[in-house]
């Protein structure tokens, strides 16, 4: 009797040390690595950047160099970066999204399918150097193009639409497309036959089926999709800075950034913290935003509260 | 009255023949099943009455209407599929007027008919859940509401029941000929389950290989199947190989024992292929019997209302399938026992 007593007073009450334990189980080792990686790499620069946009160089508190933001030439730089962002997102949004519709619900042969998913799991990742002097070469003044319309005396001036805004633009299409066909794709492929079928059986028309089932549904994927065409065009920095070159100094945020790292003589590294904290910022309010609009757009996948 | 007509029709994809001389008259009102094994091409041609698949060749007509080469969306046609289907975006009561609302009805009659559907489906307080909210039997109550809230001319389901659990499916087969006889809509039901299309059919059409094999009512399926096909595809059934032994008499020769049968046989010696239904043998009748064979009991399977004693002749098995009865006597394993059966029982396929 006395020891089946002290057995469940031990049971009863585990110590804390034993509590600890079976909390802490081994499975929690393999995260380890990763949050050590977040914490030194991300978090720790992050808190860094935020420190040193609001302390000057002596490391007193201080708002001048979020007050430099006002600058005519970074105000600028941002209205540049949020249009060519904006632009790229919208485009790549609309002609990755209808490509991606073309090889998986279009109907076409198998091959092109292949063949596009080929095309962009590479297209995605080829931005910088390699990239603009591909357009470069194609479209440059002794461009491929220019090559070719020589024998009809019709010259096409790169400065007018390359080296510049809509040259940026694009550029960045370029890239921006292949990474929305990649999103998008399993989003389309998740479209049950069957929804379609039932709403065409209900009397739907194809515009009714995409108005009322079909888009509803892909919405939280575009939008997911969107936002990270935005923050990628916003934060892309070697292919505006390759394009531009010196007529792009103040063109980007990104290049305005890196500028006041770079010189010691016009660098202006307080300046720099502020812009790479208000960048934080605008990245910040892109995933608020799309947080916000993905659960409106994917109430119906929530459990009723 | 012929209300759903199909004539002819034949189905072709590429070099292959899903559906071909598929011929059917159906009343208005009637429960018709297409019965039969997967690939035998049932869920093909309720797919072309939906207006999902071309027919290669042949007529559909619905109510004297010619609807073959209408699309799906003017057909006027209900149809539940085997996953549901439901709009996962939608509500019940959204998925429910889905159809009023693409065809332009009114607020007042698309609420009244939400309304309407909720009630036969005993579903009234589950009209602001989405299909992810609910079960599986209740989503496909939910298809059938959404199906019928348009007023089809004709309500297809294709194997609505395969995906639920077997108690459910029992449930809502019931609930689903109830419906349909309370609207009065003419249906047709695909499944590979005899025992959900003997259940519940006013008729049945066996499929196999794209033709029918036989339509009628479940009994005559049943008790009177025209080719080996269906015998062996309806219940459980004996198949033995016999010798003729006399042909005016219908005496055949099984394992070396005689027993007569009701059926036209062959010439004397040949080997038939005789069929008997487990449910028509019984087990060492009382009083004798004068189509008997003896064998011995090979084991014995508990199946919950029905117990089967598998039996050997000399070479060959015969079950026979007896209501459970507390009070029963049951043969132990090597026992012989005597079969005995209606000689109209042994059919000769």
């Amino acid at each position: 009797m006395a020891s089946v007593t002290t057995t469940a007073t031990t049971t009863g009450s585990p110590t804390p040390w034993v509590r600890l334990r079976s909390r802490l189980s081994f499975d929690w080792v393999g995260l380890v690595p990763f949050f050590a990686f977040v914490a030194v790499f991300l978090i720790f620069p992050a808190l860094s950047i935020v420190v040193r946009a609001l302390t000057d160089s002596a490391g007193n508190l201080t708002l001048a160099n979020i007050a430099g933001l006002t600058n005519p030439v970074i105000t600028l730089a941002y209205q540049n970066s949020l249009l060519v962002s904006l632009i790229t997102a919208v485009s790549g949004s609309v002609l990755g999204g209808l490509l991606a519709w073309a090889i998986t619900l279009g109907g076409l042969p198998g091959w092109i399918r292949s063949a596009v998913l080929s095309f962009s799991g590479v297209g995605a990742n080829f931005a910088g150097v390699p990239l603009v002097f591909a357009f470069v070469a194609l479209l440059g003044r002794i461009g491929l193009l220019n090559q070719l319309l020589k024998p009809t005396g019709v010259s096409i001036d790169p400065q007018t639409f390359l080296y510049g805004f809509w040259g940026l633009c694009i550029v960045y299409t370029y890239f921006q497309v292949p990474l929305m066909v990649l999103i998008m794709v399993p989003a389309l492929e998740g479209l049950r036959k069957e929804w379609r079928e039932a709403a065409e059986n209900l009397g739907a028309t194809q515009t009714q089926y995409w108005r009322y089932v079909a888009f509803p549904i892909l919405m939280p994927a575009i939008l997911g999709s969107a936002a990270l065409l935005f923050a990628n065009a916003f934060s892309t920095y070697v292919t505006a800075t390759a394009l531009l070159g010196a007529i792009g100094q103040t063109f980007a945020v990104t290049i305005v950034v890196a500028n006041q790292f770079r010189t010691d003589t016009f660098g202006d590294p307080g300046l720099g913290f502020a812009l790479a904290f208000s960048m934080m910022v605008v990245i910040g309010l892109t995933i608020a935003l799309y947080t916000w609009s993905r659960r409106r757009a994917e109430r119906w996948t929530r459990k009723v509260e | 009255m012929t209300f759903l007509e199909l004539s002819s029709l034949r189905k072709e994809f590429g070099a292959a023949v899903a559906v071909q001389d598929f011929n059917l008259q159906v009343e208005k009102g009637e429960f018709v099943s297409f019965l039969g094994p997967s690939g035998c091409g049932k869920t093909t041609v309720l797919r072309m009455i939906a207006g999902f698949e071309k027919p290669t060749r042949g007529r559909i007509i619905i109510d004297g209407k010619d609807v073959t080469a209408l699309n799906a969306n003017k057909r006027n046609i209900g149809m539940v599929f085997q996953q549901y289907a439901l709009f996962p975006n939608m509500t019940v009561a959204d998925n429910i007027q889905f159809g009023l609302k693409v065809a332009g009805a009114d607020g007042g009659l698309r609420q009244k008919r939400i309304k309407d559907m909720l009630g036969i489906i005993h579903m009234e307080q589950f009209a602001n859940r989405y299909p992810h909210q609910l079960s599986g039997g209740q989503q496909q109550r939910v298809a059938l509401a959404r199906a019928l809230a348009i007023q089809p001319q004709v309500l297809l389901l294709d194997e609505p029941l395969s995906a639920l659990d077997a108690k459910i499916r029992v449930n809502l087969r019931q609930e689903i000929r109830s419906i349909q006889r309370q609207l009065g809509i003419t249906t047709i039901f695909v499944t590979h389950d005899q025992e959900e299309a003997l259940s519940i059919s006013d008729r049945i059409v066996v499929m196999n290989q794209g033709v029918i094999d036989q339509l009628g009512t479940p009994l005559d399926i049943y008790n009177r199947p025209q080719t080996s096909f269906v015998a062996s595809f309806i219940g459980s059934l004996n198949v033995l190989q016999a010798q003729v032994v006399d042909r005016s008499a219908g005496r055949i020769r099984i394992d070396g024992q005689e027993l007569t049968t009701g059926e036209r046989i062959g010439s004397e010696a040949d080997t038939v292929t005789v069929a008997i239904r487990p449910e028509a043998v019984s087990l060492n009748h009382a009083n004798g019997h004068p189509n008997s064979i003896s064998a011995a009991v090979d084991d014995i399977y508990f199946l919950g209302s029905v117990v089967r004693v598998r039996t050997k002749l000399k070479d060959q098995f015969l079950n026979v399938d007896m209501f459970n009865n507390p009070s029963m006597a049951l043969p132990a394993r090597g026992e012989q026992v005597l079969l005995s059966f209606a000689a109209s029982a042994a059919k000769v396929l």
